[in-house]
């Protein structure tokens, strides 16, 4: 493995969030035993619930106990662990290249996706990967090897943002292609409509998908703080424009808050987990956050 | 507007400094691949109108902060009304109403309205920039009077008070020759004057001719008209209407009928008239009630051999004290001379005996026409004239003679002459036929003129006049009796001052029954001598500009003996009230009856007078002072402070959006 094409993998940082299991927030439907709850019941440590023994159970797992309380036959349940599928969508659309101090939005959301890859392979989930540009390019469903790991490594390390964004059409296709219940992880500076996105959402959240999104903001976005008359050229190949900032600054802000404040409504009630990611923090520090708030509640004892 | 440093106007185009660096500024821009280009196009689409106009307001108040900086560096001057002095011209006329009501005066400063329109004129010019031609037309008559100078306004004895009356048309017109004459170009005429109405005499008939001549000059004139028409509150004038010699017992007095005139206010004042005669000095309380009043026959003895003297009468000091004082003359009985100016004594008779009957105290001169250096021209009141008619030295004395107010009677005379006088000149003798019916007078003008009835109202017996012999004349007088050959037996010569007649007979036999009949010629003769007389009568207590009998080449041989004078100015002395001494006679010399009156234009009439022209209307006063241009800098430095605020204003940044903190 060549360290150039692996620089979004940072050691430091994956040894540090080694110790943290990323979960996911709803029962998945693996096909191996593994650290997420099943729909199912199974024969983890976890007990799930009793049940009135019905002819055919096996008497093996009739609990004495409760029959000795009550004098009548209960079966006793556990949960079921099982592995997930997490797919990774990458937007490789054009703005993806935008960065003011060195880092890009492309890389940040590359050391994002591959560490929680690395991390969920490493857990023995299966991975795939997604790249949403103006067509629908890269699709690598998920599988749970280390090769097939390395192959989206190597995808990912080769990927380069250009033209319009086409996260609407990969998000409707993840939802639809998907099979079974996975964890949909989104990487992207969503500069589409909130509308449209919240029909992603919608649907991704219909087909049982677990959907994270990591929304990726640069803080001169934020702040339009430009003071010179500038020319803006459009990344994704559109029209320039050429603008004194200072007198569109106002406006600009009122139609980022506009835009930010459908988006939380959109995540919202699709119920995403979404983060909001000024690409300047780092990313260590980021999925720690996200790892740590993704772990399952412990019930009272 | 004009400037004091206009050359510094060349740096206005730095006021487009703001616009250049704007563009640079543009050309010079950074560019930013950004990715967030929907926000980008939504923002500027809600900002584009009010940007763009934010952007050309904040470039427009740079641009005239720079520009009325310029302006400020250049000095900028302006009249009380912008535009007074909008662009500077090429010859500025000065129409100075030098009239006596001009001298009316704050009574707490001294300044009179003419010396403050001077002043203003002087202060004005100076500051815009000496034109190129600086005339001065003022109403002693004098010919326009080119100045090298604004301040020659303030020097010049031409510019002083004098105590005629103005002929405000007279100058206009004057102002209108010398613009065709000089070619003057853009030409401003800065008329000074109260508006006293005698003075622009509004119902004259010169105002249509003088309106359209200035309306036809092909380069613009503007006319400023600097009025002073505040009334003088409270003025008393003091005049004597009448003055005689009599004697009473051993001792001679002079009676004079004493006018007290009041302009504004009518409470009863008690004034202390002082009488001086021969420089004995008298005082009677003289009570004023209403606008005027007369004290009639006041008698002030004099000393019985003393032939002649002169004296005037004084009110105390007012607002106009021009008008306090009236001098006046005496003396023995004044003669009416006449002379008789023929080449044919023999003939004369009948002119002789009409102009000095022995009834009167009349005398009667014949004179040859080539002996005309014995006339005392100022001595004279009628001229006869029947010889062939003048010219050089002659002619010149004859139109000093009339323009001082003497009269001329002309007669044909018998030989053959082509030279022409007063625009008239004798043609060839025609004869009618005595049987001819043509001999009498078809039709004459017996409501005016020398011909007119008597002031009881009875015609002269001008139908019993018979011509038999005539003599055809070329010219364009009025004709005051025409024969029923249609051509003119008496005609008159317009002029200002004076008279000059033509009859075209002889009053003896065989040319007319003039003599014979004898009541129309003496009338004609003896109404001739009458109006001549009355400038030699004008001595006494005369108006100045009325009949004067002195041309100004006498007038500047005067002595002064009491009077407004001031130093040696005997060129002035014609125009300036007092008493003056030429050789043995003594002249009294007053201001005009019509300087007493009130009168003011209004500015409507005004607006009558010079409909169709260019002219302003900038009153003044005495008490004002305020100068007519002043330096507006002041105006441009606020404008730079307003464009700056405003440029401030518009250039504070929009408050800085809150920051969006990820969530």
């Amino acid at each position: 493995m060549e360290t150039s094409r692996r620089e979004f993998l940072d050691s430091k940082v994956i040894s540090r969030l080694g110790s943290l299991p990323l979960f996911a927030r709803r029962p998945m439907l693996g096909s191996v035993s593994g650290r997420h709850r099943s729909p199912h019941r199974g024969s983890s440590i976890e007990f799930a619930e009793y049940r009135k023994y019905v002819p055919g159970d096996d008497p093996r797992r009739l609990d004495w106990r409760a029959y000795g309380r009550s004098d009548r036959f209960y079966v006793k349940e556990f949960e079921a662990d099982t592995n997930l599928r997490l797919v990774a969508v990458l937007d490789t659309s054009g703005s993806m290249k935008y960065g003011a101090h060195g880092e890009t939005k492309i890389g940040y959301a590359k050391k994002i996706l591959a560490t929680l890859m690395y991390l969920a392979g490493q857990q023995g989930d299966a991975v795939g990967l997604v790249c949403a540009a103006d067509k629908l390019g890269v699709q690598i469903p998920a599988r749970r090897n280390p090769a097939h790991l390395r192959a989206i490594f190597d995808t990912l390390s080769e990927v380069e943002p250009q033209g319009e964004t086409g996260l609407i059409d990969a998000l409707h296709a993840v939802a639809e292609q998907t099979a079974q219940r996975a964890l949909v992880v989104v990487v992207s500076d969503l500069f589409v409509s909130p509308e449209d996105l919240a029909g992603c959402f919608q649907h991704l959240r219909f087909r049982k998908h677990d959907v994270a999104v990591f929304h990726l903001l640069e803080n001169a976005e934020l702040d339009f703080d430009f003071d010179r008359p500038t020319r803006f050229v459009d990344l994704e190949g559109g029209s320039s424009l050429l603008i004194e900032p200072t007198a569109v600054r106002r406006e600009y802000a009122d139609v980022l808050h506009a835009y930010l404040d459908g988006l939380d409504t959109a995540v919202r009630e699709a119920a995403v987990d979404y983060q909001r990611v000024c690409i300047d923090q780092p990313h260590g520090d980021l999925l720690a956050r996200f790892l740590l708030g993704r772990l399952p509640r412990r019930r009272g004892k | 507007m004009t400037f004091l440093q206009p050359w510094l106007l060349w740096a206005l185009p730095i006021a487009a400094l703001p616009i250049v660096v704007h563009l640079l500024n543009l050309r010079r821009h950074k560019r930013v691949d950004w990715g967030a280009m929907q926000f980008l196009l939504q923002a500027t689409r809600q900002r584009k109108g009010h940007t763009r106009l934010r952007h050309l307001l904040i470039l427009a108040s740079r641009v005239a902060a720079i520009a009325a900086l310029v302006f400020v560096v250049s000095r900028p001057m302006a009249g009380r009304w912008f535009g007074l002095f909008s662009s500077k011209p090429e010859t500025v006329i000065v129409v100075l109403d030098r009239s006596a009501s001009m001298s009316q005066q704050d009574i707490q400063t001294g300044v009179s309205k003419r010396s403050m329109a001077v002043e203003q004129i002087a202060t004005a010019v100076t500051r815009t920039g000496t034109p190129r031609n600086l005339v001065l037309i003022e109403s002693s008559g004098q010919p326009p009077r080119v100045l090298g100078s604004p301040t020659a306004l303030r020097e010049i004895p031409e510019t002083g008070a004098t105590d005629a009356a103005a002929d405000l048309p007279a100058m206009l017109q004057d102002a209108l020759e010398y613009v065709v004459a000089n070619k003057a170009g853009r030409t401003d005429i800065w008329v000074c004057s109260d508006l006293q109405a005698t003075d622009w005499n509004e119902q004259g008939g010169r105002w249509n001719a003088l309106r359209d001549g200035f309306r036809e000059l092909k380069q613009p004139v503007r006319f400023h008209l600097l009025t002073y028409a505040e009334p003088p509150r409270g003025n008393v004038a003091v005049r004597i209407v009448k003055l005689r010699r009599e004697a009473d017992g051993d001792i001679d007095r002079l009676l004079m009928d004493i006018e007290l005139s009041r302009q504004g206010g009518d409470i009863t004042e008690t004034f202390p008239l002082e009488v001086v005669v021969d420089g004995a000095r008298s005082a009677v309380d003289v009570e004023l009630a209403g606008d005027s009043m007369i004290l009639a026959n006041h008698a002030v003895p004099i000393d019985r051999d003393r032939e002649r003297g002169w004296g005037k009468v004084e009110l105390p000091n007012d607002v106009n004290p021009r008008d306090n004082v009236f001098f006046f003359t005496y003396g023995d009985s004044i003669v009416k001379r006449s002379i008789v100016v023929t080449d044919e004594p023999g003939t004369a008779w009948p002119l002789l005996l009409a102009a000095a009957p022995k009834t009167q105290d009349a005398e009667a001169t014949i004179v040859s026409s080539h002996d005309l250096e014995m006339v005392p021209w100022s001595q004279v009141s009628l001229i006869q004239w029947q010889a062939p008619l003048p010219e050089g030295e002659a002619a010149r004395h004859l139109e000093g003679f009339v323009a001082s107010g003497g009269n001329v009677l002309f007669f044909p005379p018998p030989g053959e002459s082509a030279n022409a006088l007063f625009g008239h000149a004798w043609q060839s003798w025609q004869q009618i036929s005595p049987d001819d019916d043509a001999q009498s007078i078809d039709r004459w003008r017996d409501d005016s003129g020398i011909l007119a009835h008597t002031d009881a109202g009875d015609p002269l017996p001008i139908a019993k006049v018979v011509v038999r012999d005539y003599r055809s004349i070329k010219g364009d007088g009025q004709v005051l009796a025409r024969l029923k050959t249609e051509d003119p037996l008496v005609l008159r010569v317009p002029t200002n001052q004076g008279g000059v007649h033509f009859v075209t007979t002889l009053p003896q036999h065989p040319y007319s029954n003039l003599a014979r009949e004898g009541i129309v010629f003496f009338a004609l003769v003896q109404r001739a001598l009458a109006s001549g007389s009355e400038r030699v009568l004008q001595n006494q207590f005369g108006e100045i500009g009325r009949n004067t009998q002195q041309s100004s080449d006498e007038s500047a041989t005067w002595q002064r003996i009491d009077g407004w004078l001031e130093g040696n100015l005997s060129t002035e002395a014609r125009h300036v009230a007092g008493v003056y001494q030429a050789g043995e006679q003594l002249i009294a010399r007053n201001r005009p009856v019509a300087e007493d009156r009130g009168g003011r234009l209004s500015r409507d009439q005004l607006a009558t007078l010079f409909a169709g022209l260019n002219y302003r209307v900038v009153q003044d006063s005495v008490e004002g002072g305020r100068s007519l241009v002043t330096e507006i800098w002041r105006v441009f430095a606020m404008l730079i402070l307003i464009a700056l605020l405003v440029e401030a204003a518009l250039c504070i940044p929009d408050v800085r959006p809150r920051k969006l903190v990820p969530a």
